[in-house]
């Protein structure tokens, strides 16, 4: 995404004046000096992103949408507080300490109407899209990918130097919103503890189920292995991160491992899936004032995904050299599963639940 | 006698423009636009050019996912 010039981001273009939000006066949103005859007392009192407070600016036409966005884990991050609280024994929320890092390092990854409507991400440094024009579907790139890039746009996109495309973006050109729509994004109303729980996420069933039984191979997997575990090429994983003190300790990497399924549940049914590391360790927090995780082994850090890489032929799929033998090529190939020799040994106990145990899967 | 009396006035009158020249006041910021409101200055390409403030480029792996 190229940046902005500063004062691109600021420009309002001739047509957002013809549109509904373009009829509104500028203060009635932004508040600011209307009468200011210079650009600093202009902006005395300036609200940057109203939509921040979207009870007051949005609701009043967009009263559903609001209400359930208000419980969303675009706006609430909710999967921040929860596995924080699972893995410190307390709660960001209970201590105004926690949440003033929490706002400097982390809060600005919330989204806003705003946000996916209007303009960037703050987080990306904000600035117009189409000069302050509205957008009902955000842009793949300036807003979905803003967020979502370091990992999911970098996939799918093929950004990333020897690995493809994902096969629903090239062929096909199939943006964000083909699997996410907007019930999704907007939340359903009920809180959701993570992103995980959120009962409306896609699923590649909801387009690929006629596939169940295509070949000998969905036949005997469909039911336990998650679609990645065969379709997905390797993909990106962190070791640490340091909130507050520059960020991740040491360069992100990529691999690919196959562990059993943290969060097993009627929405997330399969037994086998890909696994990240993700950026967390014992310390990840001391520069918030908790040097330690009490419950560091509470949950594995070696967590359930869902790259955005698909291959209908990856490194299991493509039986070239194997006979046209899908098992040989999986079953005998150690370096896909998680063992317990790729975890850490401070690591063991916390991923003692997804690793894979040597006699699996069953030699062919 | 009034010759001298007007050369000297004279003299008078330039070394105050001296003075006043080598006095390095700033010149008074001329205001934005003479015109009330907000869509005068952000729809000028050319004015917000001269005036938004510089910043920082992001750096670094950013985003979760």
């Amino acid at each position: 995404m190229a940046p902005l010039e500063p004062w691109e981001k600021v420009l309002v273009k001739p047509e957002f004046f013809s549109g509904v939000h373009g009829k509104i006066a500028c203060v009635a949103c932004h508040k600011g000096n209307q009468e200011a005859t210079n650009k600093d007392s202009a902006h005395v009192g300036l609200v940057a992103d109203p939509t921040e407070d979207a009870q007051t600016y949005c609701a009043g036409c967009h009263t559903n949408i609001v209400e359930h966005f208000n419980k969303s884990v675009h706006l609430n991050q909710n999967g921040y507080f929860t596995l924080f609280k699972a893995r410190a024994g307390r709660s960001i929320k209970d201590d105004p300490n926690l949440m003033q890092h929490f706002k400097n390092d982390c809060g600005q990854c919330h989204t806003t109407c705003g946000q996916c409507h209007v303009s960037r991400p703050t987080s990306t440094k904000g600035g117009f899209i189409m000069g302050h024009s509205f957008r009902k579907t955000p842009d793949m790139i300036n807003n979905c990918t803003a967020c979502h890039g370091s990992r999911v746009g970098e996939e799918y996109l093929g950004q990333r130097e020897g690995y493809r495309p994902d096969v629903h973006w090239v062929p096909g050109g199939k943006r964000c919103e083909f699997c996410h729509k907007d019930a999704e994004l907007h939340g359903t109303g009920i809180e959701s503890d993570t992103r995980y729980d959120v009962p409306n996420t896609p699923r590649c069933e909801d387009c690929h189920q006629d596939k169940a039984a295509a070949n000998i191979y969905h036949t005997v997997h469909w039911k336990d292995l998650q679609c990645e575990v065969c379709h997905s090429q390797d993909y990106k994983s962190c070791n640490s991160c340091h909130a507050g003190a520059g960020g991740l300790a040491e360069p992100s990497y990529i691999s690919f491992k196959i562990g059993k399924n943290p969060i097993k549940s009627a929405r997330h049914p399969k037994d086998y899936v890909v696994l990240r590391h993700i950026p967390i360790s014992r310390d990840t927090y001391a520069a918030w004032g908790v040097p330690d995780l009490p419950h560091y082994n509470s949950l594995p850090t070696w967590k359930y995904s869902t790259p955005h890489n698909i291959q209908r032929w990856t490194t299991r799929t493509d039986t070239t050299g194997s006979g046209g033998n899908c098992a040989l090529k999986c079953h005998s190939t150690k370096e896909f599963f998680l063992r317990e020799a790729d975890v850490a040994p401070e690591e063991l106990e916390a991923n003692r639940n997804v690793i894979v145990p040597a006699d699996v899967p069953p030699k062919p | 006698m009034f010759k001298k009396e007007w050369l000297g006035f004279v003299l008078v009158i330039l070394l105050m423009i001296l003075a006043g020249c080598s006095k390095r006041e700033p010149i008074p910021s001329k205001p934005l636009n003479v015109s009330i409101g907000c869509v005068d200055c952000h729809t000028d390409q050319e004015l917000l050019k001269k005036v938004a403030t510089p910043e920082e480029a992001p750096s670094g792996e950013a985003g979760e996912g």
